[in-house]
Parts: structure tokens; C-alpha cells; sequence
């Protein structure tokens, strides 16, 4: 493995030149891998000397300042960097930077000049805490060099030195007398008792000097936590609770590579002061990469237990429980409390009330850095490399940790890739520390997923605060009253005093730069345990948008100028409402507030005024609508933070607090579910991008007023600015964050007709006409409208309309349409709304409903004149003349003509069958035959080449099953309802299944012989054939029998029976004798087939000449030889039924059918 | 998934890295390359913080493995000039672009791969070829500085 080889520590790498844009030298001086920070100002040292912790001057003449907070990107390092450099009387191009780490001498200081209690970076209080003390610490360390110069030349008094350009001369005639470098040992010693700070005009304070961390930034080289690399180090990443307030159950089997698994102290949890979270992670560490260790992690197999309230932390829970503490909470009313609001809100009438609720959600700090620290813990100290805004709090979190004394701590601030708030929080360090210290002697780097980093953060608390506002007749505001729903960070870690207020709660409301007569803002503390934490602006990210928001309803409601409104507010002369006014002036300006923004656009503002009473005014410009989303183009920032240090950094603070802000108002927010935060990578937390970023116009008011913050104060317009502009543009109020989940409301896209009198049905399109609630013509309300669908909406135009827009409103607001609808006089045009059937035949009657149709003239099939029955003013009945040809149907009245939007089909019945398909293809008669196709409900036959089925079964709309009849052929297969009939497109081939004979009768005869022949499948018998000679004739008397005559030239033989499917041959041979049958008699038919005694039967046949004997079923009857073919006969009494036969001298005859004499 | 044996060109050195095929390039790059210049920010190439160019594309290192890579040449950050002389890195400093600075080398990267193909790309150009995350608020510098690079301010 090569990690932690490739970056060897190298005190003579320290010191990076790089030559910079232009030419010029720009050099950046930051923290070595592996190099602790003490051990880099020692370096510095050794070569030339050090004033103090942070002021270190090297030989080669550079002076080393050391930064003692966080450098997260607001520039700070510059900033303070000027301020030291300023007094220090050295160029810009000598000073150096070393990132500081953790020293109780780098305290902010609490009051300008006293060190505080602790180190850290937040509240935008770097420049601005700093600077009093650094200002003495570098007017101090020029003194120190001044009397050093005065110390090796006695000769030249102190009067007669001062420093230049990092050397000390003489003021008498400018000569130099030593360089810094020359001088910083002896310096060191020097007690000077004139230090003075330097007058303006300043040479760098007040200068858009370079930022001395960016060489190192555009070429890879800046060094952040996650890229620390040290020798022997090895990789590891956390097993994090998948929901928040979780606890590690169950710990599985490491997987293969891991060296070891760590129980560590839960992340995103309260650290409060002296004590640990439980164990609710596990620290992976592994001989991979940081790659391999994340995967390790998520390998591994963990049980975790809720916390009783885990299931607490519900989005739609927390809303119903946030609604519920608004209605009746126990509120604590903050401090200063003016006058009487609630008893002025009492006493205004309802027209002078305004009243708002509003809300924000959660927010993650999606620093772009995960958390990550890099630690190396041995029995006897602690080293820390990591991306902290809080020095002393990870010095202290180690120590409990550890065990070791405080003194046994070091930590090294890295640069880090974005703060917000979040590394204000130890947990990720705690994690760190617990997992180095499991192996000790072996520096170990800690990395977070992304996921796990927006899981376990600390949250901008959500928040539903409800203003309400009177205003007196002339519009001025005489009382507001805020009430705060929202949870504390301060009560989870335990700090909150019961009956107090947290003050992020209600930050910018309390102490919101206006002047109202009477003000209350009270605070319900809400005790769920979402993990909390500050973000960038802390109450003011929230506050500003709830206060700002409702006095832009104040000045639409009273019609006033939002920015005139606020100037009305800031009367009361102290400075910094004179402030505040100047930079509404600037405002106005710079936005070109006066001049309408283009078409399509509007704009909205918004002002604040936080962290060191630092005044910012913003307007945005705003294009776009709720459902098309919407596009801030532009943003116009004017502030005054009192003295600008670098006024291109505070540029581009405010471009940065700006562009986060507008993402946050936009699309942000974190949602849970039974604890789960839902979003957890940039695919669902959705940041801006550089298309969505606004151009940004800053202007600075230098007020001379005392240094005020700059990181935050530019944050809290934004999302009041935007909503306000958004109002403007479509008269939509947005009062929850964020703007991408406001409700979208019905758009009319179209209608039609465009113009009629009162009574005309307008049929609008659009979207989101579900659940309309009103439509209206020019402002006046229809009084009968439809909603069709989401759509399309049909309205009637109500009496009294006039001329003017049409709108549509719903629960997620109004929709207007763009054209104007045109009020005329006269009698309304008939309205179609349908028709049925949709198809027919000439002569179907077709019925078609609609409105308006008393009066109709005419009634037209695609222009063919129709009969028509007008039944009342919602429907008429027509028929469909001869000719008709497929299309529309127009309806005629005085008013005009209206055609329908569907055409009315001539001919094919819509609801007849048809035949998609069968199974299978072929099959003999008696088969069953699968059909599919539609509209099988109701059939009536079904066909066979015409033939119809006896027997069939609808199984559904879509298949009916039918069996082949007998006598079916093959064909087309057809299905018929009572609306017609579909045919299949190909043909069901009828299978005819080969004959059989089994036996015959008699079995031998002379040519002329009659034989009755038996078997099966005697169904479309084409011949007979004995011996291979065709039988002249045969008759098939069924399936199972035919009789066939012994044609001549026949011999004996097999008898054959043939139909299409093939041919059956008997096994037995006809044998053929000599002789004739001529004289014998046959039958060939009798009538009538049936009658008691009695009846007179004929008989026809041959050979009857002669006959004997005539009997039914053996019963002897009276008969009459009428010629040689044909007998009378009489029915006997008492013969059964059964066959007739004849008898002569040569033989006899039995007809094949019975007579049916009444009796068996 | 198997060790392999890869040899690649990083910033114009022959490099031979011995590890899982399936390792995303971005850590190849970082832990064992020590180059790390190239950020993580997401790992699920959204937020383009690790940028680079293989074989003059412009790919995000995150979905890269390190069996796709045998033979290509790989630029990093490190790469684009060890001594500022890049125009983009001078128009950087120019117009003061990074704040916490986190996610420039990916700016950087995706910059280059567009001037490369559009040597004065139009703001609508810039819009669709920029799509880096940058939580700092740079975007307006960000475009300023290519124009910059570009010879067109």
C-alpha cells in the first residue's frame, strides 16, 4: 500500500512559492501534511523569529500570521491576515499564512480586546471579534521591531524610527537601518510603551487584496481533513445508525480486511458538556482506502435499538404536532415585549388586520466536505487534524475521549470544504478520537459516506410562526404579534432555562430593526428531538423570511410601496435606523426600483439586519410560475457591515450567502419518516446549479459604524426577497418553504367559444381543475360550471358578465386566463356535450345532449341535413339522413352554429363484435372452437361459414367458446350481437374425419344388389365403391350407415366408403353372384311417413309388379299395385311401428324408414 | 471482485497500481496515488467534485473503476500546471473563484474539458457544460473566470 508514503513530511516543503497570475509573486503558506501546526510556526521561528503565537518572521524577510479560527471559505484568513499586516507596516506580498490549531492564546476575544474562553468560528464574528486584538497584537509587534532597530543602534532615538515595508528607517532622512528579518530576535525581548494603532488612510485594510488561500485552491494543493496523509495511516469509516436516535444492538463478524470494528459514541447527537452519547456507530478500520473502508462499513451487520422517540421524528407527525402546540402551547413571551399587541390586534377592525403562518423545514448543512477527522492517539497525547470551527470544544471532546489531560491534546485546523454550522459538532471528532484510540500508535482517518453525513447532521430547527399585524386607517402598523413554533437546540443539550427563551428561536423577530408602537413575539418550545444545530444566519435563516413575508402582505393589502413601508418604520433617528434608510436609498437605486422590471418579471425585497447590527437590503427578480417553476434572475444587494476589510470578499459573502439561501428558499429540506431522514445524497437534496445562480449586483455603504459580521447578515433577504417577488408575479403568497413545494394552481391554457352572450357553456382547457370551487367571468361568478376532468372545465356565462378574463379557482388558488372573453348580445350558441351513439347506419337515432338547445334550426351529419326532435334545452334527438358521411354534427340555432368536437362514425357499429381470433384453426364438426375479440357480451349466433352453432358459451366480452356444427364447412367464423356482427378475417378449416366400414349387408348378391353398408364417419361421403368400382348410386341414411346399389362391371371385392377426409375399406369382401336382381323389388320412399290403421300409404320403388305381399313391421296389409313403381297400401290394424315391406317371386324389399303407426 | 495489477498514465507518469478492479478511480487517485486534489463529494456522480480527464474526456472519477483505466492517461488537478501558468488557474486568482474551495478542482476540470471543445463558449454553453455542485455560491466567478480564460472579458 502506498498510502501515507507519497507525501513524506518535509519541513522544507513548508514554504510554497508560486508565481501568479501576472506575474506577481502570490504565495500561500499552509498547514504540511502530518506537520503540526506549533511545530510549522517553529520552523518559521527557527529561521528568523517569533512575536507571539501569531506573528512569526522568517528570514527571507516573509511574515507568518497565524489564523487561529476555521478558513471554511468566507476568507477570514485574509481578513484578519490584513488587519495584522496593516499594523505590522509589511507589503502584502511578504505575509504568509499558517492555519492555526487549537491554543488557548488564539481564544476569540469576547470584547474586542480581552481573550475569551474558547476558539472557535461562527456567528460572523471572525474579522470582526478579532480585530481590536489584533490591531494591538500587530501594532505591538511593529513597536517590538521599532525599539529592536533602536536597541542595536543606540545612537538613533525611537523618535527618529518607523517601520516601512517590513524594515525599520529613519524618519530624518529615510535611510534604512535593519530589516524585520534582521531584527525579529532581538525583538522578542522589547517592551515598548508607545504602541499606537496605525491612522488611516490604510495601505491594506479596506483593499480587495488577493485571498492568500486560493493559489493553493486551483491546483490541488489546499489541504483539507480528508486529504491529511500521514505515515503508517490507515483508513476508516463509521457504521452509522440508518435513523436518527438509534443505539448499536448487535454487532456482526468483521469482514475480510477489516483490522478492527469500534463501538463509537452515536453521531448527530446533543454533546453536552462532560459527557458522551451512547454507543451508536461503529467505527470500520481497514488496511484499504477510504473507499475500501466505506464499503466495510456497509458490509458489516448491525442491530440497532430505538430510542423511545425515534418514531417521533415523522414529517407528517411533526406537522400535526407543530399545529397543535400553535393552537395551544404554552408560549414564553420574549424579551423586550412593546406596549400592547395583543390588546391593538383586539381593537382593530377586521379590514386593518393582516395575518399570516408560515413555515420552514429542516435543513441540512451539505458542507461539500463530509465529515471526516484524521487522529493519532498514543498513551500520552492526542493529535488532531481535522475540518473543526471549534478548536476547543474538539480538544475538549478528545480529552473525555482519551482520559488525558487537556495538555496531552493538540489539534490541527485543516482547511475546511464548507462550515455552515455543522462543524460547530464534535461528533464526527468524538467517532474519530474513540476509533484512534482503539489503535494506538497508528494515525487513523475517519471519512463519512455522503449518505451518513446528511443522515446524522444537526438541523436547521424547522419553523411555524404565525404574525399578526394591525395597521391604523393610513396604513401605518401599530402592533405585530409573533408567535413561534419551533424546537431548541438549548433544550437538548440541556442548557435551556425552563421559562426562558432560546434566543435562535426568535432571532430577528425580537430585535428586527423596526419600530412597531406595540410588539410581542412569543416562543412555543417544541420538545421533539430532531438533531439540531445552527446553519449559516441561525433564527435570522427562518425569522427574517416570516416578518419580512407579512410586511410585504401589510404593503399589498394597504397598497403601499414595500420599500416606502419600511422607510416608514425606520423614523425614529437613531443611527441605525439612519443606516438602514441609507441602504433602502442605495436600493432603490441600484435595483432600478422605480423602473418596471421587463415584462414577465416582477420584483420583491426584503431587508435585515443581524451579527453586529450588519444592514443588508436585497431585491430579486423574479420570473416563472408555480407550475412551471421559477427563475430568479437577478439579485440586487446593498450592505453596510460598517467598515468593509476586504470589499471583495464581502462580495463574494454575499454572493455565496445569496446563492445558498436562494437554494435553501427554493428546494431544500430534509424530511423523515419513523425517523429515517428521507434525503440523503445530492440527488434528492437538491443544490443550485450554476444555471440557476441569479447575477448578483453588491453594493457596499462604508457607514464608518463599528465593524459588523459578513458571512451570515446576506442570507436572510433572500428567501422574503424571492416570495415577495413571486406575490407580485402572480399574486400567490408563498408562506412555506420551500418554494418548490407550494401548491400549483389551475392554469387555463385555452376556451372556447371566445365570445357570446350570457347563457353560452364556455368549455375551458387547462390543468388542475379538479375540485374547482369558483369560476369567474371578469370578476362575476358563473353560477353553473362543470369540471370534466383535471382538463377541462365547462362554465355557463353568468347575467351580469362583461367582457374580461375568465378564472378558475380551486384550493391551490386561482388561474386566470391570458385572453379575455367577449360578453356579446343575442341568443346563445346551442352547447354540445355529446352524443350516442358515436356510430350508425343512416336512420340511427342519435341523441345529443348539451345546452341551449330550445331554439334549434338545424341539425347536420358533416353537412348533411338531418330530422330532428328537440326533447328540452338539453337535449335533441336527430337521425342520420341518407347520404350522411362520417364527421362532425353541427347544431343550428339563431344564435350561430356549434359543431362537435368528435365525429359522428356512418356505418360501423361500435358496440358490434369483432373477431380478433380463434383457436384452434381447424378441427372436426363437434370440435370446440375458442373465438376471442370484443364486445362478446350479448352475442347471439355464432357462425361457421354460415352456419350456426348450436351450441356456445359467452365466456367474457372478449371470448366465446362454440362447437362446430354439423353440416359446417370451412370458413370465415362470424359473432353476432344485437348491434351487428364481426367476422374473423381468416378461415376455420373444418376437418372431415375418415370413414370407417365395419360391416355390410348382404354380403354377396348379383350386380343391382342393394347393400346396406355399416360404420362411422359417413359424413360427406363422395363415393362408394365396390372393388374399386364406383357405385352408381348410394344414399347416406346417417353418420353411421349408407345404402349403396352394386353397380355394374362390378366384381367381388372390399367395399370403400370416401368422403374429403380420406376413405374407409371394409375387411370383408362383397362377393358377386350370377344372376340378375331384376324382379326383386326395392323401396325407395313412402308417404305419408306416419298414420293410425286405417291411413293409405303410398309406396314407390321397383320391380313391383307381382308383388304378394305388403307388410308394416311383419303385419300383413291390403295393397294396390298401382303400376311397376308404385303401391296403395293400408295400414293394418295392431302392426307396430317399423318397416314397410314389399315382397314378389324374387324376392323382397324392407324400406330403410319406419312408419310410425302410433303404436311401440 | 479480484486484485489486479493496473498500469496507467497519471499527469504524464507511468503509474502501476496494485488494487480491487473495482475500486472507483477518484480513491485510486487520492489513497494511493496521494494525488488528492481530486474530491469526494457524493460518490454518485452528482456533485462532479471529482473531475478529471481520461484521455482528454471529461469523466467523474467516482464511476470510474480502476479495471476501465488500464492504459489511459489520467489529468488531475495536479496536472493542469504545477506553477499557476494554467490560464484557467490564472483567471481563477483573477477573478477570486473559490471560497471553501472544495469543489474547484472539479470546476477546474470541467472548465478545461469546455474550453477544450469551445474555446469561447457562449453563457448558454457555459450554463449546460458547468454542472458541478458548489455549495459556496461561486457560480457567477465560475463564469467569470472562463470568460476570463477565454480571452473574452
Amino acid at each position: 500500500m502506498s498510502a501515507g508514503t507519497n507525501k513524506a513530511v518535509s519541513r522544507r516543503g513548508f514554504l510554497k512559492s508560486m508565481l501568479g497570475a501576472g506575474g506577481a509573486l502570490v504565495v500561500g503558506v499552509e498547514l504540511v501534511p502530518g506537520l503540526s501546526w506549533t511545530n510549522a510556526a517553529a520552523a518559521v521561528a527557527t529561521a528568523g523569529g517569533s512575536l507571539g503565537v501569531y506573528v512569526t518572521i522568517g528570514a527571507d524577510e516573509t511574515v507568518t500570521l497565524t489564523y487561529p479560527g476555521a478558513e471554511m471559505g468566507q476568507g477570514a484568513s485574509t481578513g484578519l491576515a490584513q488587519i495584522l499586516a496593516e499594523e505590522l507596516m509589511v507589503d502584502w506580498s511578504s505575509v504568509r499564512l499558517l492555519l492555526g490549531g487549537y491554543d488557548p492564546q488564539l481564544n476569540r476575544p469576547t470584547n474586542g480586546t480581552t481573550l475569551g474562553t474558547s476558539q472557535s468560528t461562527g456567528g460572523s464574528n471572525s474579522v470582526r471579534g478579532y480585530h481590536d486584538y489584533l490591531r494591538n497584537v500587530g501594532a505591538t509587534a511593529r513597536q517590538k521591531l521599532i525599539w529592536a532597530a533602536n536597541s542595536l543602534n543606540p545612537s538613533i532615538p525611537v523618535s527618529d524610527l518607523k517601520a516601512v515595508n517590513g524594515t525599520v528607517v529613519r524618519i530624518s532622512d529615510g535611510s534604512l537601518v535593519a530589516t524585520y528579518g534582521a531584527l525579529a530576535a532581538t525583538a522578542v525581548t522589547m517592551t515598548p510603551n508607545d504602541v499606537a494603532w496605525v491612522q488611516p488612510p490604510y495601505r491594506i485594510i479596506g483593499q480587495s487584496v488577493p485571498r492568500l488561500d486560493l493559489p493553493s485552491k486551483v491546483n490541488g494543493s489546499a489541504v483539507y481533513g480528508i486529504d491529511i496523509r500521514l505515515p503508517g495511516m490507515l483508513y476508516a469509516s463509521v457504521k452509522q445508525a440508518p435513523k436518527v436516535g438509534q443505539t448499536v444492538g448487535t454487532i456482526g463478524a468483521a469482514p475480510s480486511g477489516v483490522l478492527a470494528v469500534v463501538p463509537v459514541p452515536a453521531a448527530s447527537r446533543p454533546v453536552v458538556s462532560g459527557a458522551l452519547p451512547p454507543i451508536g456507530g461503529v467505527g470500520v478500520v481497514t488496511n484499504s482506502t477510504t473507499w475500501g473502508a466505506i464499503q466495510a462499513a456497509r458490509s458489516i451487520a448491525v442491530t440497532w435499538v430505538d430510542e423511545a422517540y425515534t418514531a417521533n421524528l415523522d414529517t407528517a407527525l411533526m406537522k400535526t404536532r407543530a399545529a397543535g402546540l400553535m393552537s395551544s402551547g404554552t408560549a414564553v413571551t420574549a424579551s423586550p415585549k412593546v406596549g400592547d399587541a395583543d390588546a391593538a390586534l383586539v381593537a382593530a377592525p377586521a379590514n386593518q388586520r393582516y395575518s399570516g403562518t408560515y413555515s420552514v423545514p429542516y435543513l441540512a448543512h451539505a458542507t461539500m466536505e463530509p465529515m471526516n477527522a484524521t487522529v493519532l492517539v498514543t498513551d500520552a497525547s492526542c493529535e488532531i487534524w481535522a475540518p473543526t470551527q471549534v478548536q476547543t470544544k474538539a480538544a475538549e471532546a478528545a480529552a473525555l475521549v482519551t482520559g488525558l489531560p487537556l495538555s496531552a491534546i493538540k489539534v490541527n485546523t485543516t482547511y475546511l470544504g464548507g462550515g455552515n454550522g455543522r462543524r460547530l459538532q464534535v461528533d464526527f471528532i468524538i467517532q474519530a478520537v474513540a476509533i484512534a484510540k482503539a489503535m494506538k500508535g497508528t494515525p487513523i482517518k475517519t471519512v463519512w459516506s455522503r449518505e451518513d453525513d446528511f443522515t446524522h447532521d444537526y438541523f436547521r430547527p424547522a419553523s411555524l410562526t404565525k404574525i399578526d399585524a394591525a395597521v391604523d386607517g393610513s396604513g401605518a402598523i401599530t402592533a405585530i404579534k409573533a408567535r413561534v413554533v419551533c424546537p431548541s437546540s438549548k433544550y437538548q443539550t440541556g442548557t435551556l432555562t425552563s421559562g426562558t427563551v432560546d434566543s435562535s428561536a426568535v432571532d430577528g423577530l425580537v430585535n428586527a430593526l423596526y419600530n412597531f408602537p406595540n410588539k410581542t413575539v412569543e416562543w412555543v418550545l417544541d420538545t421533539i428531538e430532531v438533531p439540531l444545530g445552527s446553519w449559516r444566519s441561525v433564527g435570522n435563516s427562518q425569522n427574517c423570511f416570516f416578518l419580512e413575508s407579512l410586511l410585504d402582505e401589510v404593503a399589498i393589502g394597504t397598497n403601499q410601496d414595500p420599500i416606502a413601508l419600511r422607510r416608514s418604520l425606520l423614523n425614529s433617528g437613531t443611527p441605525t435606523h439612519l443606516r438602514a434608510l441609507a441602504v433602502l436609498n442605495a436600493l432603490v437605486t441600484a435595483s432600478n426600483w422605480n423602473t418596471a422590471p421587463v415584462s414577465g418579471r416582477a420584483r420583491g425585497m426584503a431587508m435585515s439586519m443581524s451579527f453586529g447590527d450588519t444592514i443588508v437590503g436585497e431585491v430579486a427578480e423574479v420570473s416563472g410560475s408555480v407550475a412551471s417553476g421559477f427563475k430568479v434572475h437577478n439579485v440586487t444587494v446593498v450592505i453596510d457591515c460598517g467598515l468593509a476589510v476586504n470589499p471583495g470578499m464581502v462580495k463574494a459573502q454575499i454572493e455565496s450567502a445569496v446563492d445558498q439561501g436562494l437554494a435553501a428558499a427554493m428546494w431544500q429540506g430534509q424530511t423523515f419518516v419513523t425517523g429515517t431522514p428521507q434525503k440523503r445524497n445530492f440527488d434528492t437534496y437538491r443544490m443550485a446549479r450554476l444555471r440557476e445562480a441569479p447575477a448578483i449586483n453588491t453594493v457596499i455603504i462604508d457607514s464608518g459604524a463599528k465593524l459588523g459580521g459578513v458571512g451570515e447578515p446576506g442570507l436572510p433577504p433572500i428567501a422574503p426577497a424571492i416570495a415577495n417577488a413571486i406575490a407580485r408575479l402572480t399574486g400567490i403568497r408563498a408562506r412555506n418553504l420551500p418554494l418548490s413545494t407550494m401548491p400549483v394552481p389551475p392554469v387555463i391554457s385555452s376556451f372556447t367559444p371566445s365570445s357570446g352572450p350570457v347563457g353560452t357553456v364556455v368549455t375551458l382547457t387547462g390543468t388542475g381543475f379538479t375540485g374547482a370551487t369558483a369560476v369567474t367571468f371578469n370578476g362575476v361568478a358563473a353560477t353553473s360550471f362543470t369540471v370534466a376532468s383535471a382538463t377541462q372545465l365547462v362554465a355557463t356565462v353568468p347575467a351580469g358578465a362583461t367582457t374580461g378574463k375568465i378564472a378558475v379557482t380551486t384550493a391551490d388558488g386561482t388561474g386566470t386566463s391570458a385572453n379575455s372573453y367577449s360578453v356579446t348580445t343575442g341568443i346563445p350558441l346551442p352547447f354540445l356535450a355529446s352524443f350516442t351513439p358515436a356510430s350508425g347506419p343512416a336512420g340511427t337515432l342519435v341523441t345529443i345532449n348539451g345546452s341551449n338547445l330550445t331554439g334549434t334550426t338545424a341539425v347536420k351529419f358533416n353537412g348533411a341535413t338531418a330530422a330532428f326532435t328537440v326533447v328540452s334545452a338539453t337535449q335533441l334527438t336527430a337521425t342520420v339522413p341518407a347520404g350522411a358521411t362520417t364527421g362532425k354534427i353541427s347544431v343550428t340555432n339563431p344564435g350561430g352554429t356549434t359543431t362537435t368536437t368528435a365525429s359522428f362514425t356512418v356505418g360501423l357499429n361500435p358496440l358490434a363484435p369483432t373477431v380478433s381470433g380463434f383457436s384452434p384453426t381447424s378441427g372436426a364438426v363437434g370440435s370446440t372452437v375458442t373465438i376471442t375479440g370484443s364486445k362478446f357480451t350479448g352475442t347471439t349466433a355464432v357462425r361457421f361459414n354460415g352456419v350456426a352453432a348450436t351450441v356456445f358459451t359467452v365466456v367474457s366480452d372478449t371470448q366465446v367458446m362454440a362447437t362446430v356444427p354439423v353440416g359446417a364447412t370451412s370458413g370465415k367464423i362470424s359473432v353476432t350481437n344485437a348491434s351487428g356482427t364481426g367476422t374473423s378475417s381468416s378461415s376455420y378449416t373444418v376437418t372431415v374425419p375418415v370413414p370407417t366400414v365395419s360391416s355390410f349387408t348382404p354380403t354377396s348378391g348379383p350386380i343391382g344388389t342393394v347393400v346396406t353398408i355399416n360404420g362411422t364417419n359417413f359424413v360427406g361421403v363422395t363415393a362408394v365403391k365396390f372393388n374399386g368400382k364406383t357405385a352408381t348410386s348410394f344414399t347416406v341414411v346417417s353418420a353411421t350407415q349408407i345404402t349403396a346399389t352394386v353397380p355394374t362391371g362390378t366384381t367381388t371385392g372390399k367395399v370403400s366408403v370416401t368422403n374429403s377426409g380420406g376413405t374407409g375399406t371394409s375387411s370383408a369382401s362383397f362377393t358377386v353372384t350370377s344372376g340378375s336382381t331384376a324382379g326383386a323389388p326395392t323401396i325407395s320412399s313412402f308417404t305419408p311417413s306416419s298414420g293410425r290403421a286405417g291411413t293409405s300409404v303410398t309406396l314407390t320403388g321397383t320391380n313391383f309388379t307381382g308383388t304378394t305381399s305388403v307388410k308394416f313391421n311383419g303385419t300383413a296389409a291390403t295393397f294396390t299395385v298401382v303400376s311397376s313403381t308404385k303401391i296403395t297400401t293400408t295400414v293394418p290394424a295392431g302392426a307396430p311401428k317399423g318397416s314397410i315391406s314389399v315382397t314378389n317371386p324374387y324376392g323382397t324389399a324392407t324400406s330403410r324408414d319406419a312408419y310410425d303407426t302410433g303404436i311401440g | 471482485m479480484a486484485n489486479v495489477n493496473v498500469s496507467l498514465t497519471v499527469n504524464g507518469q507511468q503509474r502501476t497500481v496494485s488494487a480491487d478492479s473495482g475500486e472507483p478511480l477518484l480513491w485510486v487517485l487520492r489513497d494511493r496515488l496521494g494525488l488528492t486534489g481530486t474530491k469526494y463529494g457524493c460518490g454518485i456522480e452528482q456533485c462532479r467534485a471529482c473531475s478529471v480527464l481520461i484521455n482528454g474526456q471529461l469523466e467523474k472519477a467516482c464511476d470510474v473503476d480502476l479495471s476501465e483505466v488500464a492504459g489511459r492517461s489520467i489529468t488531475t488537478i495536479e496536472g493542469l500546471s504545477p506553477d499557476l501558468s494554467n490560464k484557467l488557474q490564472q483567471a481563477w486568482i483573477t477573478e477570486q473563484v473559490p471560497q471553501c474551495g472544495y469543489c474547484q478542482s472539479g470546476m477546474l476540470m470541467a472548465a478545461t474539458a469546455l474550453l477544450a471543445s469551445t474555446p469561447k463558449p457562449t453563457d448558454a454553453q457555459i450554463d449546460s457544460a458547468i454542472n458541478n455542485i458548489c455549495a459556496c455560491g461561486t457560480y457567477a466567478r465560475v463564469r467569470l473566470g472562463i470568460k476570463r480564460a477565454a480571452g473574452m472579458l
